[in-house]
């Protein structure tokens, strides 16, 4: 059984009377421990589904089941230490006026897993390559590199199984997305995580993850294996406009 | 004193305490760069130590009369304010009354701005109905012009300085729950607080840990801003005899008492309106300099 589970998504937002389909009965399954990418141009719907997974956004139709169980709605606290996110843009996933100790500390406090908060604390920063010293510095005192760090070992405080990546690098410039994109393999290897990863970049894509799947206009494309897509053989028109976009930089990497 | 400023500065603090008190001394020392909110803070802790004080500095009872002494110009000798009307020694009454201002305006602090806080708050983050009803009985708040609906409430309760302050306080909250609504829709579809509701947070939490600290400077710059119009509504009251009762030496009584002898007399009313003049520019002039060192957009440059 796959650890995730979307069956014919479909997410419909409704502003001003007129209806936006963001998703169309999108199907797809991630196994345990495995990297899945979504890829796309922007408006093309995969960050709405990671956004739907969290209850971010609205499910019009079809299921998401996690370890074979459908979501409950609010998503409650057994689904947040089960599965997090870390959001694109370091600059607005961190509260301006919380230091960093006070970000790490707040999901062990809502759990309850506040004892010897301390050392755990300080075990995050190490886990993500950040040095201790950086403990109570406010996030303007830091760099995007490193406020993205901080988010992801806050999305990794309870130990989740499950991470959702929504472009967890296209707000940091060349050199830094190389770092980050190491720690998070690292991390995932580490820990036997599973990443579930947007990105408009085949070529981070191609870096991360085992499977992708092609979205356009709200709606799957084509789902490639890694195989596949470093052969390009893509059936699809579409994914082989998208793939002959970014394969300069993918066979540089 | 030497140690402790570096251990203030250090941009790798070892504690939480020392974060904090580090992040405090910043803003001391960008609040300090402003030398009209210095003049500002000047005057609101005069008052503070002039009502702590008064019966150490006042030369003369603030209620006994002693009619052979009345109507004295400023500068008599013993009296360099003044007397009024019942030989009662001006500067003497002023420095009471600084105790009068000081509790009506340490009470309305402590009560208008708190509710407002938490409606808006609580209206901003769950919108929908909560939201339309919280806001709708703010409006209504809002449509009365503030002194009326002061009066209104005076005419109601009876007069007296704890009713003053009840109205003055039922009527100023209205902006402060408008301010910090406009402030939590702000935030609340920011990221930070998406993440934190993922990871289970309560509403309450977010609300109390998340919201609250980012509509709090705007509030508080709000609040200094209005002590100077808490102060003339409070002296409006007693100005026209519904707040503080004679002879307790409220700066509007006095002032409305020397109304009577303005063109022979001048000092008698002259003397509480610059007091509350003095007061209302500090209070303005703190506020001032709060909005640079606390608000959000600023900080950190």
């Amino acid at each position: 059984m796959a650890l995730i589970e979307i069956e014919n998504l479909s997410v419909i937002f409704t502003t001003a009377g007129r209806k936006v389909r963001a998703v169309q009965e999108v199907s797809f399954k991630v196994e345990a421990k495995q990297s899945f990418g979504l890829v796309g141009e922007s408006g093309s719907g995969k960050s709405t589904i990671l956004r739907a997974i969290c209850g971010m956004a609205p499910i019009t139709g079809g299921q998401i089941r996690i370890d074979g169980a459908p979501l409950p709605t609010p998503r409650g606290r057994a689904f947040a230490a089960q599965v997090q996110m870390v959001f694109q843009d370091p600059y607005a996933s961190l509260h301006p006026r919380h230091t960093v100790d006070r970000v790490l500390s707040e999901p062990l406090a809502i759990h309850g897993q506040g004892r010897d908060s301390d050392a755990k604390i300080e075990q995050a920063l190490v886990d993500v390559g950040l040095p201790p010293a950086f403990r109570f510095r406010y996030p303007h005192q830091l760099s995007g590199g490193q406020r993205q760090r901080v988010a992801i070992a806050r999305a990794l405080m309870l130990q989740p199984q499950i991470l959702l990546l929504d472009e967890p690098t296209s707000a940091l410039d060349a050199s830094v997305q190389a770092e980050t994109l190491n720690l998070l393999s690292r991390l995932r290897a580490e820990r036997g995580l599973t990443f579930l990863m947007v990105s408009h970049d085949l070529a981070v894509i191609d870096h991360m993850c085992d499977r992708v799947l092609v979205m356009q206009n709200g709606q799957a494309v084509e789902e490639l294996s890694r195989e596949a897509l470093a052969s390009a053989a893509m059936i699809t028109p579409y994914a082989r406009a998208l793939f002959a976009a970014s394969a300069d930089r993918m066979l540089e990497g | 004193m030497t140690a402790l400023i570096p251990w203030l500065l250090d941009p790798n603090p070892k504690s939480r305490l020392q974060s904090r008190a580090g992040q405090t001394f910043l803003s001391w020392l960008r609040f300090r760069r402003n030398p009209l909110a210095m003049i500002g803070l000047g005057i609101s802790l005069a008052l503070i130590l002039m009502s702590i004080f008064a019966p150490l500095l006042a030369p003369y009872d603030p209620i006994v009369q002693s009619l052979p002494d009345r109507l004295l110009p400023p500068l008599t000798p013993g009296h360099w304010m003044g007397t009024d009307d019942f030989g009662r020694d001006i500067f003497s009454r002023i420095l009471y009354g600084s105790r009068i201002t000081l509790y009506i305006v340490l009470l309305v602090i402590l009560t208008a701005p708190v509710v407002g806080l938490i409606i808006g708050t609580v209206a901003g983050y769950f919108g929908g109905w909560v939201d339309a009803i919280l806001m709708r009985i703010t409006d209504i708040f809002l449509a009365f012009p503030k002194l009326i609906l002061a009066l209104a409430l005076v005419a109601v309760l009876g007069p007296g300085m704890v009713n003053a302050v009840l109205a003055i306080a039922v009527t100023s909250w209205p902006p402060y729950a408008r301010v910090a609504r406009a402030e939590t829709l702000t935030v609340r579809n920011s990221d930070y607080i998406a993440a934190t509701r993922l990871q289970g947070a309560s509403a309450l939490r977010l609300i109390w840990g998340h919201v609250m600290p980012m509509c709090l400077p705007s509030v508080i710059i709000r609040v200094t801003l209005d002590m100077a119009g808490v102060i003339l509504t409070a002296a409006g009251l007693g100005f026209l005899g519904l707040g503080v009762q004679p002879p307790l030496p409220e700066w509007g009584l006095m002032i409305s008492a020397g109304r009577k002898f303005l063109f022979e007399q001048w000092w008698v009313a002259t003397m509480p309106g610059l007091a509350i003049f003095i007061v209302s520019l500090g209070f303005n002039l703190l506020g001032d300099g709060l909005r640079d060192v606390l608000d959000p957009r600023s900080a950190g440059k």
